[in-house]
């Protein structure tokens, strides 16, 4: 059945990923009419949370796909060859993306449709694929049949077997496919409490459909073992922490202190003590700061390189100390339910006013004059668009101009515990190297997965090409791969997944329309900025005089014309 | 369009809201008045309890409606439970819930056992509508956690209930203290909740332990700690010199952290006196009494205790005179020299000339020889112990070096800072001008408390070593106030001048056997209303910022006072007629 469109709209916006769907709620919230579609069956693009099962149907098919293009395995071969070439058709390689196939009725549609002198009707095609290497595996032993007979069996004492279950009953495929609560991310973030994206929710009022957790700690694994700490990044841990001495949190404390100083005058960064340009390992060390402290600093709390100049990492030290202790002990938030909610919350207000969804949908063709699109083909309807908004691996290849990709190597791992003895703790850890690792632990607590369940991510820029080759060392250091007693300390790994996500700058990757905007996939980052920015920039260049995104009025400062307005309220 | 949304106009908003504000006051006004109605007219069923219930949430500071509550629920006890049957809906719903806000009066059941109101409600049933004022409470306590009349019914309800749940209240208080730390209605009650239920003082120095690494900068857990650990060692609960070290170092810990933080320091400095509080307050009877002073010229006992006693030590005595008479004094009369409790007692002997004193004090035999006499002061002046340290200064014994050395350390990172500054100046003792100049420097607001620390320093110096002189010169010290004046109440003569008094305060009162002091070139202007010097005959303050004698009138209230010197200060009025004529007045 073809859901009924309205005949014009200002703005058709394509994939539901957060920077199309920042695009599409900033142009919604100011007035504009904006039609937003999605070929998926889920909201969020690579950005989505999936359930387990999702998860798995996702990887599985992604392998399928893989095993009939046959890559190669070497990373330097394999990162040049995968540039984008145009004219070359690859549809059928694009598994999640393309739901329904509609190319057969666009024919059908064609002969509908109204063309005015100089149009054209042009064919839409959907786009790349950005996934690669996908190596799902289940390190989980498959539904034990003795176990069956054994509840059988037991059946009058079935309340104590029930009660012995919930610790001992080792997890299995099957018992995770049947949980409900998952919210594991593709491209998972976390949140500075100052940082762009909180800003962001909190300046719009879009924070009010989000709830979130603090991350409660920081890890760092101590140089050359596999020991975890806990990184002391504020007042209190400081003076609770067990690893430094008298002297050292003396010294953290006071550099603390002076990178909030910076956030209140900063001007002191001018010239930063003569070291501005220096190393940043260099001002630790003329600053007394013992081994440990320079590798907390360096690797765990600004997060950048040795030879970062002082001034860029001491931008990083701000951004981390003034968002810390404004919602949490750590200044990272991640959202309940996984970073899925996040464009879905900018879609509801969206829709909130007047933004038009609809999944399983794309569009079937354009109709264009010279290098402006004036209609979407979608089905059998033809609506007229000012401006077309599309995720890259919504825009047909042949639009696309050659351009070298980034890939970025990413894991799931699904454990049955944490990495470092906790119930339930969110955790941030940072494996330092020339392609630094990012690992960020989620659990239960945070609803996106049932109780007792833990999932660890983690990603880099893939210097290998192969994810999973990037990224199993680390793997062997967080877990327990064997199967039996978890004897060693580690969490016991119940599922894992490797895979490749490939990304790249799309501004100006398409010339042949001027008003068709391509939005980048997801780059390595640990909060939203760039996504952010882009998505600002965009809204800039169609609506330049337009405030971006103002404070969203809440429940009861608005009325939805044609519905009851607030009944009086009876003083009796 | 219709779905399209419209945003409304602010005045639609605020209209709407005050809407809703005038229906919640009307609301609460009818409330009052049927209230007021039931109290006037003693009617102390169900619809009062709810109504109070209902009012307090909404203000929680009304006194006479928590009366009127309390009213009702001691009516019951005394005459039973109103007889009309309560729905029980609530109750399942109310149980588990605390956060449910309880209007109580619902929950009461099992009151079918009809009370013709003669006899009064059976334990259990009060017992029940106690547990619901509990659950009251708790509710008006989310809204208004710092009331004094919610916490204060809290208690009395805790006190009317013959099992209070004293494990649930515990739970209560680490609730309200994790919503607020620094509810010191809280931290009060909690301690109430400890005494009357004798909690764990272990559980209780647990719970101090995870609030102090919450945050060291709550001086609440802190000084609950220190009151804890004292009782606990009183108690043989523990011994506190085992866990010194561990609270010296987690106190090292957040010194470190953040120096300039106070609530730290103040633990530090009670750690550094806590073993001398302690010990003191085990000491025998006998280390009691520092010295006893016997002044022929007045024929007055002077005894100064280590203690500060609010009734009299002793009812009678007996002496041994000179030449071998005894005498027994019954009913003596004490003076003291604070209203309350005092160091400081003495009473008058006649004329006689001791050498022996014996008494019975708290249950022991006291027979102590006096020192010969001084014929200059006519003074015979006697230790029986000696006086303990002033709980500044004794850290030699617990600051070992590298716990000294670790603190020159922070001073040598953080030379600004007045906390570490004070701290080594105080625990180096014995005057040290440059480590007070350097606080007066950092923190100038604080130059009056830092010149009057260094004057403590340099008084406890000379206190120690002046113990049986009867004269003592304090010149050119920079003085600014007199201390340890309960240790130099043997004193005849005290010459001050050269200091940087600005006035003469009352304390000077505690040195009852002076009776020459000099104060010249200080920065006096004034004496103190309350003045009063028993035995002092002559005053001199030459040049001094005296500017008219009314700042100085209070000297007439010195009896013997014969001499007043005041040459060399700056008095525009010359009259004089406001002090007695007896006086010789040297100007």
């Amino acid at each position: 059945m073809e859901p009924g469109f309205e005949d014009e709209y200002d703005l058709v916006v394509i994939g539901t990923g957060l920077t199309e769907s920042i695009v599409a709620t900033a142009c919604s919230r100011i007035g504009k009419k904006v039609l937003h579609l999605d070929p998926n069956d889920y909201y969020g693009d690579l950005w989505t949370s999936f359930t387990f099962p999702q998860l798995d149907d996702w990887a599985r098919r992604h392998v399928q796909l893989a095993g009939g293009k046959n890559l190669p395995d070497n990373g330097s071969q394999h990162q040049q060859q995968q540039q984008f070439q145009s004219q070359h058709n690859h549809d059928q390689n694009n598994p999640s993306e393309k739901v329904n196939n509609q190319t057969s009725n666009i024919g059908i549609s064609l002969s509908k449709v109204n063309l005015t002198a100089g149009e054209m009707v042009y064919p839409w095609e959907s786009g790349i694929n950005l996934i690669s290497n996908v190596e799902p595996v289940s390190y989980m032993i498959n539904e034990a049949p003795e176990k069956q007979d054994l509840d059988k069996a037991t059946e009058e004492e079935e309340e104590d077997v029930e009660e012995a279950d919930d610790e001992t009953e080792p997890w299995t495929f099957e018992k995770l496919s049947t949980e409900r609560n998952w919210g594991i991310d593709l491209v998972p973030r976390l949140l500075y409490s100052r940082g762009a994206m909180v800003n962001l929710l909190v300046s719009s009022n879009i924070c009010r459909y989000l709830s979130f957790r603090s991350i409660e700690r920081i890890l760092s694994c101590l140089p050359g073992t596999d020991e975890l700490m806990d990184v002391p990044c504020t007042r209190q841990d400081i003076f609770n922490d067990s690893y430094t001495s008298l002297i050292e949190k003396r010294v953290l404390m006071r550099f603390i202190q002076l990178c909030l100083e910076l956030e209140r005058r900063p001007d002191l960064i001018e010239g930063f003590e003569g070291f501005e340009e220096q190393p940043f390992i260099e001002y630790l060390r003329s600053k007394g700061f013992t081994p440990l402290l320079q590798h907390l600093v360096l690797n765990s709390i600004a997060m950048v390189d040795p030879t970062t100049p002082t001034q860029e990492a001491m931008e990083q030290l701000k951004r981390f100390v003034s968002s810390s202790g404004r919602f949490g002990n750590t200044p990272f938030l991640f959202p309940f339910y996984g970073c899925g909610e996040i464009p879905q919350a900018f879609c509801r207000l969206c829709a909130v006013f007047g933004g038009t969804y609809c999944l399983k949908r794309t569009i079937d063709g354009v109709v264009a004059k010279d290098d402006v699109i004036n209609s979407i083909i979608v089905g059998s309807q033809q609506i007229k668009c000012q401006n077309l908004v599309c995720s890259l691996s919504n825009v047909p290849k042949s639009l696309l101009v050659p351009r070298q990709v980034t890939n970025i190597s990413r894991a799931i791992f699904i454990s049955s515990g944490s990495v470092k003895d906790s119930q339930c703790a969110g955790s941030l850890l940072r494996f330092p190297g020339p392609f630094p690792i990012l690992v960020v632990e989620s659990s239960w607590a945070s609803l996106i997965a049932p109780k007792g369940i833990f999932v660890i991510y983690a990603w880099c820029d893939s210097f290998t090409g192969n994810a999973k080759e990037d990224l199993l060392p680390i793997a062997r250091k967080l877990f327990n791969f064997e199967s039996g007693d978890e004897m060693n300390g580690k969490p016991k790994l119940l599922w894992s997944c490797f895979y490749n996500q490939a990304t790249v700058d799309c501004s100006s990757i398409t010339d042949k329309y001027q008003n068709l905007y391509v939005t980048s996939p997801p780059v390595n980052e640990l909060d939203y900025d760039v996504a952010i920015e882009e998505a600002k920039s965009i809204f800039d260049t169609l609506l330049p005089d337009e405030e971006f995104l103002p404070r969203a009025p809440d429940h009861d400062e608005i009325v939805i014309e044609g519905t009851q307005t607030n009944q009086e309220i009876d003083l009796d | 369009m219709h779905g399209r949304v419209k945003v409304k106009a602010p005045a639609e908003i605020q209209a709407e809201r005050a809407r809703e504000e005038r229906a919640l006051a009307a609301k609460f006004t009818a409330d009052l008045d049927k209230a007021w109605s039931k109290r006037s007219n003693q009617c102390f069923d169900e619809e009062a309890l709810k109504l109070t219930g209902r009012i307090l949430l909404q203000n929680a500071d009304y006194q006479t409606i928590w009366n009127f509550r309390r009213e009702i629920i001691l009516h019951w006890k005394d005459h039973g439970l109103p007889k009309k049957v309560p729905e029980p809906v609530k109750l399942d719903n109310c149980d588990d819930q605390k956060q449910d806000l309880v209007i109580s009066g619902d929950a009461i059941g099992d009151n079918n056992q009809n009370n013709d109101g003669v006899s009064g409600a059976s334990i259990l049933e009060m017992e029940k509508v106690y547990m619901e004022e509990l659950k009251f409470t708790s509710s008006c306590l989310i809204k208004h956690p710092k009331s004094y009349g919610t916490w204060y019914h809290r208690r009395y309800i805790i006190l009317l209930m013959q099992n209070p749940p004293f494990k649930e209240e515990i739970q209560a208080c680490d609730h309200f203290l994790d919503l607020d730390e620094r509810n010191f209605h809280c931290w009060d009650y909690r301690r109430f909740i400890c005494n009357c239920g004798k909690i764990d003082p272990q559980n209780e120095l647990q719970f101090t332990q995870r609030k102090i690494a919450q945050n060291f900068s709550n001086f609440s857990s802190f000084y609950y700690r220190s009151s804890l650990l004292t009782m606990a060692h009183q108690e043989k609960i523990l011994n506190i010199n085992d866990v010194w070290n561990s609270e010296y170092e987690t106190v090292s810990n957040a010194i470190f952290v953040d120096p300039n933080d106070q609530s730290p320091w103040f633990y530090h400095k009670w750690l550094l006196a806590v073993d001398q509080l302690i010990n003191y307050q085990h000491s025998k009877p006998d280390s009691f009494i520092h010295k006893i002073v016997f002044d022929k010229s007045n024929g007055r006992m002077i005894y100064q205790f280590h203690k500060p006693l609010r009734r009299p030590p002793f009812i009678e005595s007996s002496f041994t005179t000179d030449d071998d008479q005894n005498v027994t004094l019954t009913n003596i009369e004490w003076k003291k020299i604070e209203p309350l409790s005092s160091y400081i007692w003495y009473h008058q002997i006649g004329n006689y000339s001791i050498k022996q004193v014996n008494f019975n004090f708290e249950g022991k035999d006291f027979a102590i020889n006096l020192n010969n006499l001084d014929s200059e002061s006519n003074l015979k002046i006697s230790i029986v112990s000696e006086m303990p340290r002033t709980n500044t200064s004794n850290p030699e014994s617990k600051l070992d070096e590298n716990k000294l050395r670790n603190l020159n350390l922070l001073l040598e990172l953080e030379p600004d800072n007045k906390w570490i500054n004070l701290t080594l100046a105080l625990i180096k003792g014995g005057p040290d001008e440059t480590a007070f100049n350097k606080l007066i420097a950092v923190d100038n607001l604080r130059c009056n408390y830092y010149n009057d620390q260094k004057s403590k320093q340099i008084w406890e110096s000379h206190v120690k070593d002046n113990q049986l002189n009867p004269r003592l010169t304090l010149n050119d010290r920079h003085l600014t106030c007199l201390y340890f004046t309960n240790n130099l109440t043997h004193l005849r003569y005290l010459d001050l001048s050269n200091n940087d008094f600005l006035k003469i305060s009352k304390s000077f009162n505690t040195l009852i056997l002076l009776e020459t002091l000099i104060m010249d070139k200080n920065k006096i202007s004034m004496v103190d209303k309350d003045f009063e010097m028993l035995s002092l005959k002559k005053l001199s303050i030459k040049n001094n910022c005296i500017k008219n004698f009314n700042l100085i009138e209070p000297v007439k209230n010195c009896p013997l006072l014969q001499i007043l010197d005041v040459t060399g200060n700056n008095i525009d009025q010359k009259e004089t007629s406001i002090l007695p004529s007896s006086l010789e007045i040297v100007i």
